[in-house]
């Protein structure tokens, strides 16, 4: 009897030993796996943040580029600007003044007021001009500023009638950086108009849809078949303007049918 | 072969050589003291050992329980350290579970005498930093900047007290039930434990070298 109880006594210290072994090791490995886990897990973060370091390069890349383009886009202006009108204004004065004679003062009279007309035209415009050189820094402003300019210079170039509404919700909402990217995609949808369309009126409204900012151009131009574009919906200049749209996590959707006109839709998180 | 050569002691001296080698020079305070926390931990452990194998007495157990309000407060001092990159409030945080062992702790003693190991305080010291080690990892986690973990010196060294107070869980829930047909098992699971604490930690100070040298 005392045999019996000693083999039980020394079985279950062995069975016991062998649980404490057995727990322990699984104790042991517990931490083993976590800390795979931990290092999966991290290498995962690493891969994800070389990524969005790549992305951010990209992105200020972008914003190089588009600085650059709108600065390009704004000296052009000013070039188109001085030649066709203020050139004519300055060889008008030119003429004028060339063709005053001083014997007959009524006469001169008459074209010294006619000079300085023209010359005072010649200052509105040049002043004009001066806040278009402004203009690659209107985003800084916001970008009603921005874009009312450029609406503003659209008007006084006599081609377009244009109407331009904002919405005031969108008012102080973007960052810089999205001001400028979205400001260069409207530069560009308007640069198409003006190329390409033949319109005479433009439509240009900013409203807010539920944290998104949807910019609507529309035109009553020529339009185009839907078929010129590639198959990417790619072309006048449409491919940069998905792209840029793309950086700012936002769509674009063209709407264009043979001489109804054209109207681009930009819907961005705002 | 000297009796003293147990794994316990050989990893923990070993340890403590590379922290003087590595650490006596570290600007950040916790790091460096961790020189004298090893040393402090050296001194215990052959302390303890040669208690029992000269024969003076044959219950160390005061010694270890000396050490182990040493060994709460400096763990607790290297938590808050290591949280304090993430969390504004690691003071409050560390300071509740310090509290909580320090109360444990008197409990215990005043219950089981000062002659008795404090197992109830180690095992609750154990669940905590365990717990502390976890938050560890998940404040990790959800950090937003990458860290390279290889090289690491504070994730090795979590690391290593989390494989030693997990691994020593059921050492501790058994010791409290099967004192003595557990005891020479316990010798040998605690020695492997104490390798792969002291191996970690000895890695972290290297990686915490590193990082100073770079």
């Amino acid at each position: 009897m005392l045999d019996l109880l000693v083999l039980l006594q020394k079985t279950a210290t062995q069975d016991i030993t062998v649980l404490i072994i057995a727990a322990t090791a699984i104790f042991l490995i517990a931490p083993v796996f976590l800390i795979i886990y931990v290092g999966v897990y991290n290498r995962r973060k690493k891969k994800y943040s070389e990524e969005k370091q790549h992305m951010r390069q990209a992105f200020e890349s972008e914003i190089l580029k588009t600085e650059l383009e709108i600065r390009e886009q704004t000296m052009q202006t000013i070039g188109a600007d001085l030649h066709d009108n203020i050139g004519q204004l300055l060889s008008l004065i030119a003429l004028t003044l060339r063709s005053i004679e001083l014997a007959d003062l009524k006469k001169a009279s008459g074209r010294i007021d006619s000079a300085i007309d023209l010359a005072t035209q010649s200052i509105d415009e040049l002043r004009r001009l001066g806040k278009l050189i402004q203009g690659e820094r209107l985003t800084s402003k916001g970008l009603k500023e921005a874009i009312e300019q450029e609406v503003s210079w659209l008007i006084n170039s006599g081609r377009f009638e244009v109407k331009f509404t904002f919405s005031p919700k969108l008012m102080g909402r973007g960052n810089k950086d999205t001001d400028l990217i979205l400001f260069r995609v409207f530069q560009e949808i308007i640069s198409n108009i003006i190329k390409h369309a033949e319109a005479s009126s433009i439509i240009i409204d900013c409203e807010d849809k539920e944290g998104f900012l949807v910019m609507l151009i529309a035109d009553d131009g020529k339009g185009f078949e839907p078929g010129n574009l590639d198959n990417n919906g790619n072309g006048l200049g449409i491919f940069n303007i998905r792209k840029r749209v793309g950086i700012l996590e936002g769509e674009v959707t063209i709407v264009s049918a043979k001489l109804r006109g054209t109207s681009t839709k930009v819907c961005i998180p705002y | 072969m000297s009796p003293y050569f147990t794994p316990s002691i050989v990893s923990e001296v070993t340890c403590l050589c590379f922290a003087f080698f590595y650490l006596l020079n570290d600007k950040v305070k916790v790091w460096k003291w961790i020189v004298m926390f090893l040393l402090v931990t050296c001194l215990t452990e052959i302390g303890g050992l040669y208690l029992i194998r000269s024969g003076l007495t044959n219950n160390n157990n005061w010694i270890y329980n000396i050490y182990l309000p040493i060994e709460i407060i400096y763990l607790h001092w290297m938590y808050a350290y290591l949280f304090k990159e993430f969390i504004r409030s690691h003071t409050n945080f560390v300071s509740f579970g310090f509290f909580i062992l320090v109360l444990v702790y008197c409990i215990d003693i005043y219950l089981h005498s000062f002659l008795a190991y404090a197992n109830l305080t180690f095992t609750i010291f154990s669940v905590i930093i365990v717990l502390y080690g976890l938050f560890y990892f998940y404040l990790l986690f959800n950090a937003e900047q990458y860290v390279e973990l290889t090289f690491s010196s504070e994730f090795w060294w979590v690391a290593g007290t989390i494989f030693f107070y997990f691994g020593a869980t059921i050492c501790n829930i058994f010791n409290e039930y099967y004192p003595r047909s557990f005891y020479v098992i316990a010798y040998y699971i605690f020695g492997l434990l104490n390798v792969i604490l002291y191996g970690c930690w000895t890695y972290s100070f290297y990686c915490r070298r590193r990082l100073l040298k770079i």
